[in-house]
């Protein structure tokens, strides 16, 4: 599993990017994604909480991002790609593995985000910087 | 009764996989078990532990029988959701790790406020839209000075739902403020130790941001209210606010946290499916092979008898399973060929009221189907046995369909707790068990498996209580 940060402009190119992963339609007729991905949409994040009164009213808003986040938990074998296939001797045997490689989807890599630290979220137990892409 | 071909009462297990009881040569056993993240759950000692990735979770929630606990993603998006230290905190103090916590450590905090009208805990998070989503905030808290504990969940102020606990009725009380933002259910779960674990529910306004607010109270009131006491306090730990229902915890620290979902399959073999497996029905055809010994290809002479209609053996599929919590997914429990093209599926709508019952042969062709109306958050037992002209259908002690003509599906080789054996449709909830029989059992022995097995158990799986 490789896990990977995005920022895209708006909701609505994040989930056009999602939908390109691939989606079908349901029973119900509800799309349901047909890849093995685990998305999170983080959404503009917060990053300063707001100020509250006595009342729970709030006397300063909290400060968003202005772009829009996403975290994603990519199943690596639907994000490699086989650069030289491997060679067989006769019997089968392995003589030179095969060479791959791992990177973002099409149309993800310039949304990517490096960070150093994990950030606002992360998956339950996955550290991002010994699985980042 | 015959004894079930294969039998998976959740019990045995390791990283990976989920042994069944029956057979007891593993042939059984669900040998792919996938969650890429850790998860909590309720071990037996009535603690709740965090378990690695891949480990599959026997839940005892529900009681001294664990079940197996399938769940989806989710987010628990309070972070520090067992430091409320690290909390906004306004006329009240948060003191860390001061007593045992329903983990079994002493990682459970004490808040105490003041008589100031306004004192409370409060975290700010953002929205995965700037949408009307509904969610549940969930907590768990101990009672120390004051009878009560008051929570809010708010968008744009003064956008709100409050609802207050008191600890000695066990009861709630619920309000809505502004506009668009409305109360959905509020419940409670006990704990070892006076634990209990509180769950909101609510359909948020369009804020982009939700609020939670929590506040110790001796009197009556909401978290913005005069209190009479100036040291009402309140043990707390495990701080969760998700969308739809409440889940398994999930503990952040400094950053909001994702369960990845479970996935179970691969639970049996080609050979534990298609009939010839010590099969009560079959031992006097394999008696009766004798005949056959001056022929070459026993098996093969049986095999064609069967795919002629000569001889038939049917099969059953049984599955006991609860719902606690709602999705927006279609979930399956099935029996196939590992494609969509022969299976005998037991499917969850998206409309979390219903059941869809099918089985399908050659190309998906549907041979029998219903739509059968369920009551979630309780027990369901269903049962789906098939033969050539015969193909039933059982929930909850009744027959509820029939379908006297078809052909049945060939080449079965996985049950599974997803659509197909691949990884579409999983299914989500709780597994109290599951069966399958390699012969179509008798009507009463189906309405017996599928029944309670007493008035208590029945009135208990309905959340009634006998007196």
């Amino acid at each position: 599993m490789k896990v990977s940060k995005y920022e895209f402009k708006d909701k609505s190119t994040a989930d056009a990017k999602i939908k390109a992963l691939g989606v079908a339609t349901d029973e119900d007729g509800n799309e349901y994604p047909t890849h093995s991905h685990s998305i999170v949409k983080l959404g503009h994040i917060v990053l300063e909480q707001p100020e509250l009164d006595e009342d729970g009213e709030i006397i300063k808003e909290a400060v968003l991002s202005e772009n829009y986040h996403l975290d994603v938990a990519w199943n690596e074998k639907e994000i490699t790609t086989i650069e030289e296939e491997a060679i067989l001797d006769e019997d089968g045997m392995v003589i030179t593995p095969e060479v791959t490689s791992i990177d973002h989807p099409y149309g993800w890599k310039s949304a990517s985000v490096d960070l150093e630290t994990n950030g606002v979220h992360s998956f339950f137990g996955i550290d991002y910087l010994a699985h980042k892409i | 009764m015959a004894n079930p071909t294969l039998a998976m009462i959740p019990s045995g297990y390791k990283a990976g996989k989920v042994y069944s009881v029956l057979p007891a040569n593993g042939d059984g056993d669900f040998t792919t078990f996938t969650r890429a993240s850790f998860a909590t759950r309720l071990n037996n000692a009535g603690f709740i532990e965090t378990v690695d990735a891949n480990i599959p979770r026997l839940d005892y929630t529900s009681g001294s029988c664990p079940v197996l606990l399938l769940e989806e993603q989710k987010i628990n998006n309070l972070t520090d959701s067992e430091d409320f230290n690290n909390w906004t905190k306004l006329n009240i103090t948060a003191a860390t790790n001061t007593t045992m916590s329903p983990s079994g450590d002493a990682s459970a905090d004490t808040i105490t406020r003041n008589s100031t009208a306004a004192s409370y805990v409060n975290k700010t998070f953002t929205k995965e839209e700037e949408d009307s989503l509904e969610m549940t905030l969930s907590v768990f808290v101990k009672k120390n000075v004051g009878d009560f504990f008051a929570m809010r969940a708010q968008g744009t102020y003064p956008n709100r739902v409050d609802s207050l606990f008191q600890f000695s009725t066990e009861t709630f009380t619920s309000s809505e403020s502004g506009n668009n933002f409305s109360f959905i259910s509020a419940s409670f779960k006990k704990y070892a130790n006076d634990w209990y674990r509180l769950n909101v529910s609510f359909e948020t306004d369009e804020a982009a941001t939700l609020t939670t607010l929590f506040s110790p109270r001796s009197l009556t009131g909401q978290v913005d209210s005069t209190d009479s006491a100036s040291d009402s306090s309140v043990f707390i730990w495990g701080a969760q606010c998700e969308n739809d229902n409440s889940t398994s915890y999930i503990k952040t620290t400094t950053s909001a946290q994702t369960r990845l979902k479970d996935v179970c399959k691969d639970g049996g073999n080609s050979v534990l499916f298609n009939g010839n497996y010590q099969s009560d029905l079959l031992n006097p055809l394999r008696l009766r092979s004798t005949y056959f010994e001056n022929l070459q290809g026993t098996t093969d002479i049986l095999n064609s008898f069967l795919c002629d209609g000569v001889l038939s053996y049917g099969s059953t599929m049984f599955v006991d399973l609860q719902k606690s919590f709602k999705d927006r997914t279609i979930g399956r429990i099935s029996i196939s060929d590992s494609s969509t093209s022969n299976a005998v599926v037991i499917s969850k709508k998206t409309n979390n009221s219903q059941f869809y019952l099918f089985i399908t042969r050659a190309n998906g062709d549907i041979v029998a189907e219903i739509t059968t109306d369920v009551d979630y958050d309780v027990r369901n037992k269903i049962a789906i046995s098939w033969e050539v002209d015969s193909f039933k259908f059982y929930v909850n002690g009744f027959l509820v369909h029939t379908v006297t003509s078809g052909e049945t599906p060939i080449d079965l080789n996985a049950f599974a707790f997803n659509g197909s054996n691949e990884s579409l449709f999983n299914f989500f909830g709780e597994i109290n068990q599951v069966h399958y029989y390699n012969s179509s059992l008798q009507n009463l022995e189906i309405e017996k498996l599928t029944s309670y097995s007493s008035f208590e158990k029945m009135a208990e799986s309905q959340l009634c209580n006998v007196e």
